[in-house]
This record gives C-alpha cells, sequence and structure tokens, in this order.
C-alpha cells in the first residue's frame, strides 16, 4: 500500500518542496525511493533526523490549483487500508479500522485481538524515530497485558507449554514474526509467566495493565543494551530500543473499559445524550507539553533542570510525547548512554547513525522518559455509542468533539440509506417532524462506508482539492503537512451492555 | 436488470394504481363519485385486446396521444367540421399524465393570450358540465395568496391582465380570504387574489368527455395503436407508420405528453419537441370533518404549494424549488396508469407550507401519495404550433402542470392554427418554433427542467434562468465577462446586458440561483445602464451583436433575388450594398420576420434577424424556398461575430482602425462595406444601429471576432471607448419608438399597424401578404402602435412596467405594453404598446386616419401598473430631441 501511495506521489513535481521552509538534509532527498518496511540503519537515520524537524505545517494548502488526484484515486488511497472486523461478541458489535502514511514506511502501528468471549484488546501505536519500536511494541504488548491479567491456572498452562503465544491472543488480524523474534518474545515471556507466578498476587486491572507496559519497556530496552551480558543481542534489537514508541490500549471486558495511555495518542467515547446529540468524553490525556500534569510530574522529578528538560514544547527539544516505550537514551544512566555513544561510534555496522549525539544535552538525573501509562476505567452504559482510538496523526487535524459528531453522523447516515418508513396512520405533522429528522441525517451521509475512512477524509478535507493536495505531496514535504494516522472506531452493541448491566445488577430494569 | 426495468416492475408490481380497483376516487360520495372506469364510459376505443383494429388507410389528420390535449385538439377540429380525424393512443386514453393530474382549472396567467386561453377552457368545461357532460367541474373559485409585498406586485399584475382579460378578479384582505376559506392560516399573509369564476374538476373525465364527444362527430379513435414512424415526403407529411400498419393523411399533430420528444425523433427529419419529463409531487388526505367541498383552490405561491378539496379530505401539492427530472433513461412505451415510487424526503420541503398553511392537516392521515411524472419545457412555456422540420407536422405538448386548465383552448387554437395556417390570438410565447437545436438536447433538458418545475417561485422581470446556462458564447464572451458584464440569454445565446464594477453584481449574475436582488421597481442596473447610455450618446461604445441570426441566400441567376422579393415586403432590388429594412409578411400581413438584407455581390443576400428569430426566421425562408434547390440558404450565425460600434465617434475610430474613409458622403447611412480592420480582413461594415444613433455594425468572421474587438479598445481609448450592453440599446430604440421583432412585432401586427409602411414597397410587385396589407391600406386598419409616457411617475420608488400592462382610453381599456423603458433624454418613463378600438361587444372598428383617433386631443390614456393607474402622454412619431444630430431616419413625421 505504501508502494501504492508512493507511486502517487512519485510523478509529483517538487515545487512545493522549495516553498517549504524546512530544512530537511540533502540526505533525505536520496533515500526517498526507498519503501522498505523492516527498520534499516538507512531507514533509521533518515527517521531520526524527523524527530528533529519541526513537525508544524509551514504552507497552506493550495486550494487554487487543480486538483492532482481525481476523486477515485483519492478514495482509493484512503481505501487501501480500510478494514472491518465485525465481531457480534460481547459489548463490541464491530471495529472500523483505517491507516494513512505520511512517513515512508509508516510509523504507526495497531493492533486488534480478544483474550476471550467478551474480552477485547484494541491498541494503537504510534512510533517515533522508524517504526523498530512501534512494530515491537504492537507485536509484544499484547501477550505481556494477557500475562499480567492472567490467573494462576493459566499462568501454570503457559509455563508448561500447554498455551503457546498463538494461543494467548485471537488476533483479529494475522500476525507473523520473523524467526529470530519469535524465539526472543517467546523467551521474554515464559520468564515474564514464571516471575508473575512466582510473585502471583491479585491487583487491580489497572495495575496489571501498568504492569505489562512497563515490563514490556523493560525487555525492549534490555534487549536492545550491547554488552557482554546480552547474549542474543542483534541490531535490530538495538534500533527498535532507540527508536520509540506511544501505545494506547484500551481493554474491555464485559461492560468495564480501561483505556491504558502511554503518550500522546487519544481515546474519546461518543456518548449518545439524546437523540442525534452525541457528547464527546476523553478517556485519555494526552502525554505531552500542553499536559500541564504531565510538566509538573517531570519537572517534580528532576528539580532545578525546568530550563533545560522541557524545551520548544519538547523534551530536551528532542521528543514530542513526553511518555513512552523505548527511547533508551532518556531511560539510561548517564554512564550506560555513554557507553552506547561509544558503541555507535567504535562498531562499524551502526557507525555514524547517531554522530556524537546519543546523550542528550544537559542529561543530569536519568531516567527521564517513563513507560508507565495512565488507566481510566470507565463502566460502559447503553448510551455509549463508539469509541475512537487515534494516533495524534488525525487529533492533529480534527478535535474529539468534531471526530464525535462526524462518527454520530455517518451512524446516522449509515441507518438513513433505507427508504423512509411511512405509517399511514401516523399523522401528517408527525410524519413531518419524522422527515425533518432523516433530511439532517441524510445530509451527514458519507461517501465512505468505513466510519474511520470518513475521519480521515475529513481530516484531510473533506474538499476534494485538499485532500487531494494532502495525498500528493511529495514524500519529502509530507511529513511536515500531516503525520501518519491510525484510526479505529469500535462499535458497541448497547443491547448487550444493557442487558448485562441488568444481569450485574448495575442497572434496574 | 436495467435501471429502467427495475422501475417498470416496481411500478407494475406495486406502484401501479389500477383503476379498475375503484381506490383513485375511493370514498368520494355522491356528485363527485365518477363514473370513470365504468363499462358505460370505455367504449371508446374500436379496437380489441386480442385482434389488431383495422385502421382506416387514410385520414385527413392523425393525431397521436389521448391525454386531454390529444382528444381536446380532435373535438375541437371536428366541430369545425374536419372529421376525418384518427386519433391514436398507444396505451389507453389519459393513461399518462392526464390520468394523475390534480385538476385545477384558472384563466389568471401573466400574460393575456394565455388568459384568454385558459378563460375559454374554462368556459368550455363550465358548459360542457351544464350540458349534461360529467366533468365534476365546480365553480369554486381560486385563492392566490401572498406572504410578500412583491408577490403582492405580482397578483396585482397577475389581476390586471385578468381584468382586461373579462374575468372577474378582487385583490382581497387576508381576512377576506379567510372568510372565503377559513382553514387557512392567513396572520403572515399581505394579501391575495380571488378569482370566482376558477374551480377545479376530474381531470381524466375532461379526456374522456372531449374522446366522447369527437367520437360522436366522426373522429375514429384507436387505443393500443402506436406511432412508429411520421413519414415525410419532401418535407411533408406524407403517412404514419403504426403498430397496426399504414394510414395516409395530411396533417399529424403530436400530443404525445411526455413522450412527445421521443415520437418526434420518429421522422425524418427528426422533430424538435423539447421537454422533459419531472417527477411531480401531491398527496392526498383521508377525509377530514367538516371539510367543504366547495373550499377554493388556493395556491400559496410563497409557499410553492396548492391545495384543492379531495374526496372530503384535501389534495395538496406543490412545485419545489429543485425538482426531480424523471427517466433519465427514456419513457417505457408500457407506462400506463402507471405512478412513480413514492419520495417522501423530496416532498418533504413541500410538506412544512402545507401543514404551515393548512394546519387543520396537521392531524389529518395522509391517503395516498402521487407521485407522477409530468412533461416540463426549458422556459416553462408549452410547445404549440407547426414544426419548422416538417409541413403539416403540428405539435402541442410540454403542458408543464397546466394540461387540464389549458386543453381546452388549446384544442380551439391548434385546431385554427392547422385550419387557417395561424391562431386567432398571439401565441407566439408558446410557439415551438421559439426554439432552437439545442433545446432538444436530453441532457440540456434534464438540467433546465430542474428550474422550470418551479413555476410558483417569484420571478422578477429581468430575472434570468440559472441552470442550463452558458451554452452559446460569442467570440468576445470571455473578455465581457473579465470586464463585468452581466449576461442574460436569449435562444441559449449569453448576451452582454449591462456591466458592472462591482463584484457583488457580478457574482449575483453568473447564473447564480441566489434570489433576493429583484424587483418589480426600479433596477439595481439603472446607473450602470444610465452611464452606457449616455456614453453611447456622447462617446462611442462596443456592443457585443453575436447573437444576432444571419443567413445567406444565394443563387446562381436572379433566383434568390426574385425568392426575397416574394417573401419581402419592402423592395429588395437596391443596389449591392445597400442596406434593406424589410419585413416578412405572412398572408395576412403580420410579421413573420422583420429583418435586414443587404444585397452583396454575386446574387447572393445577407441578412440579419433577431436572436430569437433563429428558427422561425428560416424556417419561414425553407418553407417558401423554390422546390428546384435553385436558391440555397445558409444559416452562418456561428460564422459570425458581430460589434456594434455606436456613438458620435464612432465614424473617426473606425477610420482610425480601417482607413477607410468614413464621412457620410463616403460611407452614407444604410449602406455597407466589405473593409479590413486591423489586421483582419473580410469584415462586414454596415453603416447603422439598431437604436438610430449613428455607428456601424461590424460582422466580423468569428475568429477574428477578438482581434477587432481589442483593436478598437486600443484605438478607441482616447474617445473614451467603454462596453454596453443590451438595456443600454432597449433603451435607446424605446425612446426613439423603435419596434422590435419578438417585444413589439408579432404575426399578429401588420407593417401598417405598426406605422412601418414606409417600408412597403406596394409598386414592385407580388409579394406574400400584399393583399391583406392592401385591404388594410383601402378599409383602414383597428389598432396601432403607439409610444406613452408616462405622467406623475417617479421612477425611483413607483413599481415599473415591464410589459404586459394594460392601456386605458377614456377609461376603457384599448390594449397591451409591449415594451418599457425609461428614456433618459427626455427623463420620462416610456412605453410601447398597442391601441386598438373596438366597439361595445368588442369588435374591432376600422380607421382609415388611425392616428386621428389615437392623437384625438379629447383623449385620455393611463396605464395599470401593479393596481395604479399613471395618466400618460401618447406619441406616434419619433421625437426629434432624443436624436444628437437632429436628423430622423426612422419613423419621420408626415409632411404637412
Amino acid at each position: 500500500m505504501i508502494r501504492a501511495c508512493a507511486a502517487f506521489r512519485r510523478g509529483v513535481s517538487f515545487t512545493t518542496f522549495n516553498d517549504a521552509r524546512v530544512t530537511l538534509d540533502k540526505s533525505q532527498f536520496h533515500v526517498l525511493q526507498s519503501c522498505k518496511y523492516h527498520v534499516t540503519p538507512k531507514n533509521l537515520k533518515r527517521n531520526r533526523s524527523r524527530v528533529l524537524v519541526s513537525f508544524k505545517s509551514v504552507t497552506k494548502p493550495d486550494l487554487e490549483s487543480s486538483a492532482k488526484l481525481s476523486p477515485q484515486q483519492v478514495t482509493s488511497i484512503l481505501e487501501l487500508e480500510q478494514r472491518r472486523f465485525e465481531i457480534q461478541e460481547g459489548a463490541v458489535k464491530s471495529v472500523d479500522i483505517n491507516r494513512l502514511a505520511a512517513n515512508d514506511p509508516i510509523e504507526d502501528r495497531d493492533g486488534y485481538a480478544s483474550l476471550g468471549p467478551s474480552e477485547f484488546l484494541f491498541g494503537v501505536y504510534d512510533g517515533h524515530g522508524g517504526c523498530g519500536c512501534s512494530s515491537t511494541v504492537s507485536e509484544r504488548l499484547f501477550h505481556y497485558i494477557a500475562i499480567s491479567l492472567a490467573d494462576y491456572s493459566l499462568l501454570e498452562d503457559i509455563i508448561t507449554g500447554n498455551l503457546g503465544m498463538n494461543n494467548l491472543v485471537n488476533w483479529y488480524q494475522k500476525e507473523t514474526y520473523s524467526e529470530r523474534s519469535k524465539r526472543l518474545y517467546m523467551r521474554a515471556i515464559m520468564k515474564y509467566a514464571q516471575e508473575s507466578l512466582a510473585a502471583h498476587e491479585p491487583s487491580s486491572i489497572e495495575q496489571h495493565l501498568k504492569d505489562a507496559f512497563v515490563r514490556l519497556d523493560h525487555d525492549i530496552i534490555q534487549e536492545g543494551i550491547p554488552s557482554e551480558s546480552n547474549k542474543e543481542f542483534h541490531s535490530d534489537s538495538l534500533f527498535s530500543a532507540m527508536a520509540g514508541s506511544c501505545a494506547l490500549v484500551s481493554y474491555i471486558d464485559g461492560t468495564d473499559l480501561y483505556v491504558a495511555n502511554l503518550g500522546d495518542c487519544r481515546a474519546v467515547l461518543g456518548v449518545k445524550v439524546q437523540e442525534s446529540e452525541y457528547a464527546a468524553v476523553p478517556l485519555s490525556y494526552a502525554h505531552d507539553a500542553h499536559n500541564a500534569s504531565e510538566i509538573r510530574r517531570i519537572l517534580d522529578q528532576h528539580k532545578n533542570e525546568s530550563t533545560n528538560i522541557i524545551r520548544n514544547n519538547r523534551l530536551f527539544g528532542e521528543l514530542a510525547p513526553l511518555r513512552a516505550f523505548g527511547d533508551l537514551r532518556y531511560k539510561l544512566s548517564l554512564t550506560e548512554v555513554k557507553e552506547l555513544e561509544r558503541y555507535f561510534n567504535t562498531n562499524h555496522e551502526v557507525r555514524g547513525y547517531y554522530d556524537n549525539r546519543v546523550v542528550p544535552p544537559n542529561y543530569k538525573t536519568p531516567p527521564y522518559l517513563i513507560s508507565e501509562p495512565e488507566v481510566i476505567k470507565h463502566k460502559l452504559t447503553p448510551k455509549d455509542k463508539f469509541l475512537v482510538l487515534a494516533s495524534d496523526g488525525l487529533f492533529d487535524m480534527l478535535t474529539p468533539e468534531k471526530v464525535v459528531k462526524l462518527v454520530a453522523g455517518h451512524i446516522d447516515g449509515k441507518q438513513i440509506l433505507i427508504d423512509p418508513q411511512i405509517d399511514t396512520n401516523m399523522n401528517l405533522k408527525s410524519m413531518n417532524r419524522y422527515l425533518v429528522e432523516r433530511k439532517t441525517k441524510l445530509a451527514n451521509r458519507s461517501i465512505d462506508d468505513n466510519a474511520a475512512t470518513h475521519l480521515i477524509r475529513n481530516a484531510l478535507g473533506p474538499e476534494h482539492r485538499q485532500i487531494s493536495y494532502y495525498l500528493s505531496l511529495p514524500d519529502n514535504v509530507c511529513r511536515t503537512q500531516r503525520d501518519d494516522m491510525t484510526v479505529s472506531v469500535i462499535f458497541f452493541d448497547s443491547d448487550y451492555i444493557k442487558d448485562k448491566n441488568v444481569s450485574d445488577g448495575i442497572i434496574k430494569k | 436488470m436495467s435501471v429502467l426495468q427495475c422501475l417498470r416492475s416496481v411500478a407494475l408490481s406495486k406502484r401501479v394504481f389500477l383503476p379498475q380497483s375503484g381506490q383513485f376516487l375511493h370514498g368520494r360520495p355522491g356528485r363527485y363519485n365518477a363514473v370513470l372506469w365504468e363499462g358505460s364510459r370505455r367504449c371508446y376505443s374500436q379496437s380489441s385486446e386480442e385482434t389488431l383494429p383495422s385502421l382506416p388507410q387514410s385520414a385527413r389528420v392523425v393525431i397521436s396521444g389521448g391525454g386531454v390535449v390529444g382528444t381536446s385538439v380532435a373535438y375541437h377540429l371536428a366541430k369545425a367540421g374536419w372529421t376525418d380525424v384518427v386519433l391514436l393512443e398507444q396505451g389507453q386514453l389519459t393513461g399518462g399524465t392526464t390520468w394523475h393530474a390534480a385538476g385545477l382549472i384558472t384563466q389568471a396567467r401573466d400574460d393575456l393570450p394565455t388568459s384568454k386561453l385558459m378563460q375559454y377552457s374554462r368556459k368550455l368545461y363550465e358548459d360542457l358540465e351544464a350540458d349534461g357532460q360529467n366533468l365534476c367541474f365546480k365553480k369554486c373559485g381560486s385563492l392566490m395568496l401572498a406572504q410578500t409585498k412583491d408577490r403582492m406586485i405580482y397578483l396585482q399584475r397577475k389581476s390586471q391582465i385578468a381584468i382586461a382579460a373579462g374575468n372577474e378578479s378582487h385583490i382581497i384582505t387576508p381576512q377576506e380570504a379567510k372568510s372565503l376559506c377559513p382553514l387557512l392560516k392567513v396572520d403572515d399573509l399581505e394579501g391575495a387574489l380571488w378569482i370566482p369564476g376558477d374551480g377545479a374538476l376530474t381531470a381524466p373525465d375532461v379526456a374522456l368527455t372531449f374522446a366522447s364527444l369527437a367520437k360522436e362527430m366522426g373522429v375514429k379513435i384507436f387505443e393500443r395503436v402506436g406511432v412508429e414512424s411520421v413519414v415525410a415526403k419532401r418535407r411533408v407529411v406524407s403517412h404514419v407508420e403504426t403498430t397496426a400498419g399504414k394510414i395516409e393523411c395530411e396533417y399529424f399533430v403530436n400530443c404525445a405528453g411526455m413522450w412527445a420528444h421521443s415520437l418526434g425523433k420518429k421522422s425524418k427529419p427528426q422533430v424538435r419537441v423539447p421537454l422533459h419529463p419531472c417527477e411531480h409531487f401531491y398527496i392526498t388526505t383521508k377525509p377530514i370533518e367538516g371539510m367543504d367541498p366547495m373550499m377554493p383552490v388556493v395556491r400559496d405561491y410563497d409557499g410553492l404549494v396548492y391545495f384543492r378539496e379531495w374526496s372530503g379530505g384535501i389534495l395538496a401539492g406543490g412545485f419545489e424549488p429543485v425538482a426531480k427530472p424523471a427517466f433519465l433513461q427514456g419513457i417505457p412505451n408500457d407506462f400506463q396508469f402507471g405512478l412513480l415510487p413514492d419520495d417522501w424526503d423530496h416532498f418533504q420541503v413541500l410538506l412544512d407550507p402545507i401543514l404551515h398553511r393548512y394546519p387543520v392537516m396537521e392531524t389529518a392521515n395522509v391517503h395516498k401519495m402521487f407521485n407522477g411524472p409530468e412533461s416540463f419545457t426549458p422556459d416553462g412555456h408549452w410547445n404549440l404550433g407547426a414544426a419548422s422540420e416538417i409541413k403539416n407536422y403540428y405539435v402541442a405538448a410540454g403542458m408543464v402542470s397546466m394540461g387540464i386548465a389549458g386543453a381546452g383552448g388549446i384544442g380551439k387554437y391548434l385546431t385554427e392554427w392547422i385550419i387557417d395556417g395561424m391562431p386567432s390570438i398571439d401565441l407566439s410565447s408558446h410557439d415551438i418554433l421559439r426554439h432552437v437545436p439545442h433545446h432538444n438536447n436530453q441532457q440540456f433538458l434534464a438540467e433546465r427542467v430542474k428550474e422550470t418545475l418551479g413555476n410558483y417561485t417569484l420571478r422578477y422581470p429581468t430575472e434570468q434562468r440559472y441552470r442550463g446556462r452558458k451554452l452559446r458564447t460569442s467570440p468576445l464572451h470571455t473578455r465581457l465577462e473579465v470586464q463585468g458584464a452581466c449576461f442574460g440569454e436569449t435562444n441559449a445565446y449569453e448576451r452582454p446586458m449591462w456591466f458592472t464594477n462591482s463584484h457583488d453584481d457580478y457574482l449575483y449574475n453568473q447564473y447564480n440561483s441566489e434570489k433576493g436582488k429583484g424587483t418589480f421597481g426600479k433596477p439595481t442596473f439603472f446607473d450602470n445602464v444610465k452611464e452606457e447610455y449616455w456614453a453611447c450618446k456622447e462617446h462611442v461604445c462596443l456592443i457585443d451583436m453575436s447573437s444576432f441570426t444571419k443567413t445567406e441566400v444565394k443563387s446562381k441567376g436572379p433566383e434568390a433575388l426574385e425568392f426575397l422579393q416574394y417573401l419581402s415586403s419592402n423592395n429588395i432590388e437596391q443596389p449591392i450594398g445597400t442596406i434593406i429594412h424589410t419585413g416578412m409578411q405572412n398572408e395576412f400581413g403580420g410579421y413573420e420576420n422583420d429583418c435586414t438584407i443587404v444585397p452583396m455581390e454575386n446574387n447572393t443576400f445577407f441578412m440579419i434577424s433577431p436572436t430569437s428569430q433563429q428558427t422561425r426566421s428560416l424556417n419561414w425562408l425553407r418553407k417558401h424556398r423554390p422546390l428546384d434547390g435553385s436558391v440555397e440558404i445558409r444559416d452562418v450565425t456561428s460564422a459570425y461575430a458581430g460589434i456594434n460600434v455606436i456613438g458620435p465617434h464612432a465614424p473617426q475610430l473606425l477610420y482610425d482602425v480601417s482607413g477607410i474613409n468614413t464621412s457620410r458622403q463616403e460611407f452614407k447611412q444604410m449602406t455597407c462595406k466589405v473593409i479590413d480592420v486591423g489586421f483582419a480582413s473580410n469584415i462586414i461594415a454596415m453603416r447603422l444601429t439598431h437604436s438610430g444613433e449613428d455607428g456601424f455594425v461590424l460582422y466580423v468572421p468569428s475568429e477574428y471576432g477578438l482581434h477587432v474587438y481589442e483593436t478598437l479598445v486600443k484605438a478607441g481609448k482616447d474617445y473614451g471607448i467603454r462596453d454596453a450592453g443590451y438595456y443600454a440599446l432597449r433603451e435607446l430604440r424605446i425612446e426613439k419608438f423603435y419596434a422590435y421583432w419578438g417585444s413589439d412585432l408579432t404575426t399578429h401586427t401588420t407593417p401598417l399597424e405598426s406605422g412601418r409602411e414606409f417600408r412597403v414597397n406596394f409598386e414592385k410587385g407580388e409579394f406574400i401578404g400584399r393583399d391583406a396589407l392592401l385591404t388594410q391600406r383601402e378599409n383602414g386598419i383597428s389598432k396601432r402602435f403607439a409610444q406613452f409616457f408616462l405622467n406623475d411617475f417617479d421612477y425611483e420608488t413607483d413599481v415599473w412596467p415591464w410589459g404586459g400592462e394594460p392601456i386605458y382610453r377614456n377609461g376603457k381599456y384599448c390594449g397591451t405594453i409591449t415594451s418599457t423603458g425609461y428614456a433618459h433624454t427626455l427623463e420620462r418613463m416610456t412605453c410601447l404598446g398597442f391601441v386598438t378600438d373596438t366597439d361595445s361587444q368588442g369588435n374591432k372598428v376600422l380607421h382609415k386616419a388611425m392616428h386621428e383617433f389615437i392623437l384625438d386631443k379629447s383623449a385620455k390614456y393611463e396605464i395599470a401598473i401593479a393596481g395604479k393607474k399613471f395618466p400618460a402622454e401618447v406619441n406616434l412619431y419619433t421625437k426629434p430631441t432624443v436624436y444628437q444630430n437632429g436628423e430622423p431616419v426612422f419613423i419621420p413625421a408626415p409632411k404637412r
């Protein structure tokens, strides 16, 4: 799919590039054509410097010029990665997902799986400094959560090998691992399971989720450090740990909804307040420089460093999210980081990719970056109609309120496709009222069947020339205008929620 | 399965209403329970379903279409003594559109002839009802409501026309409206128009009555016989091929309703019948307690909706702002008694105003929605008259939701048209010859009818259609658009009407649908046009005249001259390069064309006719051209751009760019030269303008158009050159008392009546209409074209005349205004129109000295404008003061 996108973009002249007042080094310009998924040092270097580029868009879409893409091309690009999982189990009716790349390759990842009949895990991961970390997290996090949540007998099954890694989590999309990763992951999981079993004590779900995050991050970092003790060391692991990733995971068990957030992805719940009126309830707080309590947390942990840590709305002027997986440069002790820098300078395989900049400036009291997520619990009610999980690429373009409004309109529009149900026993006044309601719903009718695609289309447009502009940007300018977008819209089954809440005695019939 | 088949099967499976079930007239007790579908009245057909009917070998007239129009034409032909008539219906009588028509009968239209036609219909239906024919006609009157002050002006204009036509009509207050129809909500109304003579009836009964009466008089009616082709020999109707065999005939009448368009294509050459069906919606409610069966028909124009009593409930429908064209893939022949699927979502825009006006309907239950296709035309007028493509091929179709109310009159006047060659009233606004070929383009029609269905939408006098625009444009179009031209459309040709500097005006005029800037009073462009007017008078202006119809007539020998001499009432035998203004008269002396003819070299004649005349003037030429093919007639409209260089500096400017001597001695008025302008050659330069100013019209081969325009603009900079539009031209010519074809001159006015006798040459020999004109000269005339200056008229605040206003002479209605304009030199509001003298019985009184009757010092003239009568000063000769150079070249005063 990236290839297809790139093909559309390749025909585009670079005139806009000159207008964009962005400092991009020449090396970036030459690697544009490479289009590979897995992390290579070449990609890594390019992507690393991207982190340093100012993300703010500096040119406005020039709508006077005609669209480079036809409406059909736009739709086919937008629909390339869209998918729908018809779940119809537990509280979840279906999940609409889609993503759109800005980086090449895309640094966002996502994951959709069930742990049991009414237990679901949905995750969105926004990588930075390449996709190494985000893909590792997306492949492994659910296993860690499964283990963290597992009871005694399940843990035993895992350890005895009765329950393999493939059966621990039921993915909705197919996941394939390389032989090396499979080996590595398996060993780490077994170890985690054994330790969990040894120190098994019941705890809150929130805590289990936090544990899983922290443990995975710990493992990623340990695997990535090139030390004597690390016998399995491979440069891929190093690159994964050098890169970073935000993560947003929602865990649904019956009608309990937990959202664990690490970084700047967002979750927002669409609550139907009354007919055709929806409220947007945020279920996460973005961990970025706009979040005052996050800033306070960091400054409290690192007293007297206030002038150095957050600069230009970024950690050390470099990193936008203030919590993340990976990014070991901000997590290791000063000695370890210096060691790492030496490794980079001496080892020919990775030599030159980080130059002398592995150690962040003013690196005094590490760690500066944590991997403990914030977890919000929400008890689902029949009024909760859908949950949107998305990377910041979407929320850069749309407010949470607008997102909820768009999805609500999409639901209404979808319902409206059928002919009006005219009951001749209705009097004309009520009939007219019914028709007027339909009219607003009809106006919301989307051209996209998939709600996630609908969101992405509206984030970029919805005016055709504007979408075309965003989709036909040359690769090197693209990232300055928009970010990778990953969107998943989880639709809830209100009837199930109602019945479950009744049987749980939470609400009366 | 195609969409069409799908639609059809839907229609057949559940939507088709089965007449036999009686559902259509369900629940109507007593008098209105028509026996429409019962055996006794279903015996019109001379065919049976099993065997093919045996058609007669020949008939004088074959009518295709058994709806209300076809049967009315058959009835009227028979009544006029033409009984050798065959009517063919592809399905069953009334099965197309007639059966689902709402049956509203009104006489109030926006112009006098149509009002007269409708008046005849209504009277006919009333008489038939009185004769014992069961049309369910009830004379319940009709109420037309106004929600705004502008709508009141509209109703007042309508009322005046109704009064002039002899219909009782009253402007009433909202409270009076309430007392006439207590169910109405009236607190938001400005007033209403009450026409007591209007009414409603059951539409299919009209057609069946016509059919039955026609049959009694000898007309043969065949159902389930479709027309396969209409065959012409030498462009004259010869015979009709039908599904049941061939019929030789002299005349063919296409009354096929929404099928008329495709039926027109079933002949060679194809006959253009521009119309397209639209979905038209109304609902009927279940009976409402206390409904008065004699509730007036109500038209809430601003709500776009209408109401009538129906089976104890209310029938309510309307004309939504954006209509839905139907059958984009063609109309199935077997769409009989069919309805289209309900579309409540589309109908909702009408449901709001319906419930608003009739609160009682809020609690009512709907009985049924009727969505029946009806035919609409590009300009919202009917398609009537003789087709230009084939002789003796007549059309009456495209009823724009006024078929039932119009059918009686249409039958009468189309019969006159067939028998006499012309109807006795001026129906030029409905004449099918007003269309040009592109009007038949199906995509254009589908787009335009979205707008023309909205016949309740308030349209201001200078308002343009906004859908299906920008089709024919001159080579200067884009340049003029940049200059701020606001365009108007005539025959799909975009003509600059006026120029603006204001971006808002520009946007408003760029085919924008936004309403709200229109007015019945002083137009927004008044000051702009005034500037253009004075620039034409004092400096020099360029007016794009590319839209004019240009025709080339030539022959090897003198045949072309003989041919034109026979058609023209003026003498064409003039030296090469002479410009001859001439009329082309019909046998009654009326104008079929008013044109300019120039003899060029080698028996070639260049002819200029008005833009609106493109089809009609060519038709008139082709109709009379020698059968031996000796005369070649070519429409060269597209080959030339026309640029009018007008104003006192025009001669000097033309000299600057062409180098030719433009002095009055060397380049005389009413002469023509072929010159070079700039780098362009072969430009036909005529020293004339169509408004009496000095100047030239340059006919430039299209590809040089822009070059010549730019050369003139560049060279004219120091002369203060600027662009002007048609409104400036109109004010110039109305002030000078120039008549234009289409607005003033019609098929029903002669040169003697319009004061143009000096352009008729009786001495040159025979020409069409000579006898009629001689008779007029001998016996006198009963009407005369006159100019009026309004007194006590404040052009800033009063409602303006826009044409169609009645003229009163000593308090008695004597004629109608045809064109109006503000005379900037005289500073008077000016109207042109015809004054007719009639006796107390309404018969025309002939005058040998009509000017004496008109100029009679004791005669007091008044013009009624939107309910107010303004005293007017009458005039018959161009006022010398309006000429800058004091040398009138038109309508000279008689030498005494």
